[in-house]
């Protein structure tokens, strides 16, 4: 290899690294892993103020809607007492109802309780009559 | 009756397909014409039977044959009859039978215009492409038969999807098939052509008109997608960087560097070795694409493991791949460009910057879509990649691509000379500059916005002035007076691209409108109005009406601008027979300019109605690029290159 070549060849491996470094760091600060409702429960202090993303089932009758202010609140769980209370200000979704799963990403504000910027209703139609039977496959089908 | 007869139709056409393969690989290593000859019609009566199998599969759905679980489960008998015959690809085993006849009915096409042109690669070329055939029919008689029974058999279907019955959506899988086949078609000559020893580019100039056709229809594809999406989906964007869009964005970028590359071998015997890589790449990503939209391992990676259609794709891609390589590893040597090195101001290098750069964006796709896949099935970890991620990347990548797409224009082969540099480039670039600062300090934009706009202008300018320069030329080098339509219809090749890349930029012009666009939601009360910039919302209150198969509840609002009446719209829900759950319609007030969009997010039980409201500027240069691409793809079909005039002659 002459010179030439391997000014080339350094020069071209140093911007594939560059580019890739770029490339992993930008993917990790885009990367939310889904947490479950009682993870964010049981540990407050991990999620205070950061951005999370979680999925759950709307509890019944905890579901109030304020169309004048568009609020919505609802408390979500899975599958077990605990229960984290989420407010949204947006339209209501269209799937949504109680014992729907949902996808809300947003702000632990305090401890139990998520202000959310984007809610998401998952559903998926052959999971409908399985939703009773096996909540757990039911929420692996939930995050895409 | 006639679905029994459809069902043993693709029974025949697989093992007419085996047989072909069987029949084409005794004739080549005999050499036998007569074998070869039996392999030749066995593939056309592959396609008979294929055909046969699609039109029972077809009156099976006219007839609303509920013992058939693939119709009972996308069908209903209400369904008006147009979506019943679309309805055959509504969902996985019909779409799969539609690929398949597509692909038989190219491979028919093949071998009756193509055998005598191309007499020594043409067996291998359909050995190769009969393998996909063989893939498809396999699953196609067995895992995911659109032909199997279900009983007893239900009274009433499920219904289509009702977000499938939009006209949209009927051609948008037809098209990305037309685009995925297509594309297997130059992947296959190559391969086909090293198969047989073959060191000529025949297959270059042979595929071109192929390349381009299944180009247009990948674009096409997209774009019903994204419209689609867009009037349907009631979210009030076309793109998202969702699995399912991104799969068929994917092969579109490698086919689109492809497209670019085999140019610099047509006209440079350069790149030989690239170009084969390129479409093995996009013919592999096509068939990944139809993995990850359909195996069922977007819902989850766990549902996937039980079904056998996702494996079955994977060992295929697997297959693809090794032979592949397994063919380039035995043929060492085919591969050498020839002697000499091209300037960095060349369209040699502009060309492979712009393949680096489709490159960068493709494998950006593929590892924003397949990696939280890849981490659930390996680490059992549930994460997403969003749309900031494809963005942040994506659009620097893209905005250098519009730069290069405005640069390549005027480089020449080899080198380019300063003098014809600076004439051209000059004065647009120093525009262009001044616009970008000045976007950037005067108007405070962002700044991705100044340099994607900046960009979209400055290629803007290239591509015209040279096409304007293409219609000059013309009448220097024909001084006589000719046909206005004559005039036209010239230097098509040249037109063409050029055409095809004025498309781009006013799409890209379309896609900078999202940086100036609004949405809000709000609950509105009879007689209410909201002022929203300069328009002006009134519920003016609600109605029910039946629309085809659907039940529409429809609030109706008046919307006026600046206090002029513009339009009455009806954002509504829609309840089919068939669905437990309503579905969204949007209204639209479109103009050039701007669309002011609603969806009705809620019908209150106190009378009131909760909107989604966009306003999404520019929105319609997006789709209006289809028309550019459409009249550019036409120009560079039409043209023909000389050495195949002098190949067909001789």
């Amino acid at each position: 290899m002459n010179k030439r070549n391997k000014k080339f060849v350094f020069g071209g491996l140093l911007l594939v690294a560059i580019a890739l470094g770029l490339f992993a760091s930008i993917s990790s600060d885009n990367m939310t892993y889904y947490h479950t409702p009682s993870e964010i429960i049981n540990q407050p202090d991990k999620f205070l103020n950061k951005k999370i993303r979680i999925m759950g089932l709307i509890e019944a009758g905890s579901v109030t809607w304020k169309p004048q202010e568009t609020q919505l609140s609802f408390r979500i769980s899975e599958d077990s007492p605990h229960f984290l209370k989420i407010n949204y200000t947006g339209s209501k979704p269209d799937m949504f109802k109680e014992g729907q799963g949902v996808v809300v990403e947003g702000q632990l504000t305090q401890p139990g309780l998520v202000v959310a910027s984007k809610l998401l209703v998952k559903h998926s139609e052959e999971y409908k009559t399985k939703e009773q039977q096996n909540k757990n496959s039911y929420y692996q089908s939930m995050a895409q | 009756m006639i679905i029994d007869i459809g069902y043993y139709a693709m029974l025949a056409a697989f093992l007419l397909t085996g047989y072909a393969i069987f029949a084409g690989l005794s004739g080549i290593y005999k050499n036998s014409a007569n074998l070869i000859d039996s392999a030749y019609r066995a593939h056309l009566a592959t396609f008979i039977m294929v055909l046969l199998s699609y039109f029972s599969l077809s009156i099976g759905f006219l007839t609303s044959d509920f013992t058939v679980k693939f119709i009972a489960n996308n069908s209903s008998t209400d369904l008006p009859i147009f979506y019943k015959l679309t309805a055959v690809w509504g969902g996985l085993e019909g779409s799969l039978l539609l690929w398949q006849l597509l692909l038989s009915g190219f491979t028919a096409a093949l071998v009756l215009f193509y055998k005598k042109q191309h007499k020594e690669i043409m067996p291998f070329v359909v050995t190769v492409l009969s393998l996909t055939s063989l893939f498809l029919l396999f699953m196609l008689i067995g895992w995911s038969s659109p032909f199997a029974k279900m009983l007893p058999a239900p009274g009433e279907g499920r219904g289509l999807n009702p977000l499938l019955q939009n006209p949209g959506m009927v051609f948008h899988p037809p098209s990305l098939y037309l685009g995925y086949v297509g594309f297997n078609i130059p992947f296959a000559f190559a391969m086909g052509s090293l198969w047989a020893g073959r060191q000529s580019d025949e297959w270059i100039l042979a595929t071109r008109r192929w390349t381009l056709v299944s180009w247009f229809f990948l674009t096409l594809g997209m774009i019903l997608g994204g419209h689609w999406a867009y009037v349907e989906l009631g979210w009030g964007g076309y793109w998202a960087w969702d699995p399912v869009e991104n799969a068929s964005l994917m092969p579109w970028l490698t086919g689109t560097a492809y497209l670019h590359s085999v140019i610099v071998q047509e006209k440079r015997n350069r790149l030989k070795l690239w170009n084969v890589l390129l479409l093995i790449t996009t013919f592999t990503l096509s068939i990944l694409g139809t993995f990850i939209t359909r195996s069922g391992v977007l819902n989850s990676v766990h549902a996937f493991s039980k079904s056998n259609i996702g494996p079955a794709f994977l060992v295929f891609i697997a297959l693809i791949l090794v032979l592949s390589f397994l063919l380039l590893y035995l043929r060492p040597g085919y591969f050498k460009d020839p002697e000499g090195k091209a300037s960095i101001m060349s369209k040699e290098s502009s060309f492979l910057l712009n393949n680096v750069l489709f490159l960068g964006m493709a494998f950006t796709v593929l590892y924003g879509t397949v990696f939280p896949l890849l981490a659930e099935g390996l680490f059992d970890k549930k994460l997403s990649i969003q749309a900031p991620f494809f963005n942040s990347i994506i659009l620097p990548l893209g905005v250098l691509l519009i730069f290069m797409m405005g640069i390549t224009q005027v480089l020449g082969w080899k080198t380019t000379t300063n003098k014809m540099l600076q004439k051209n480039l000059a004065i647009p670039s120093l525009t262009t500059l001044a616009l970008v600062v000045g976007s950037m300090v005067a108007l405070a934009w962002d700044w991705q916005l100044s340099f994607l706009a900046g960009m979209a202008f400055f290629a803007g300018w290239v591509v015209l002035s040279e096409l304007i320069k293409s219609i000059r030329a013309q009448r220097l080098h024909n001084p006589k007076p000719t046909g206005f339509w004559v005039k036209v219809w010239q230097d098509k090749r040249k037109r063409g691209g050029l055409i095809i890349h004025l498309g781009v930029v006013v799409m890209v012009l379309g896609f900078c409108g999202n940086f100036f666009g609004y949405e809000d939601a709000f609950t509105l009360y009879p007689n209410q109005s909201k002022q929203i910039r300069d328009y002006q919302l009134t519920y003016k209150g609600s109605s029910e009406r039946q629309v085809l198969n659907a039940r529409h509840l429809a609030v109706d609002l008046e919307l006026k601008k600046k206090g002029v009446y513009k339009a009455e719209l009806r954002p509504a829900k829609a309840f089919y027979p068939t669905r437990p759950e309503p579905m969204t319609e949007v209204a639209i007030y479109s103009t050039l300019i701007s669309d002011f969009y609603v969806s009705l997010a809620s019908y209150n039980d106190d009378g009131s109605a909760t909107l989604n409201v966009y306003i999404n500027p520019m929105v319609n240069f997006v789709w209006a690029s289809l028309a550019f691409y459409i009249i550019g793809t036409f120009y560079a079909l039409a043209y023909r290159p000389t050495q195949l005039k002098k190949q067909e002659k001789a």
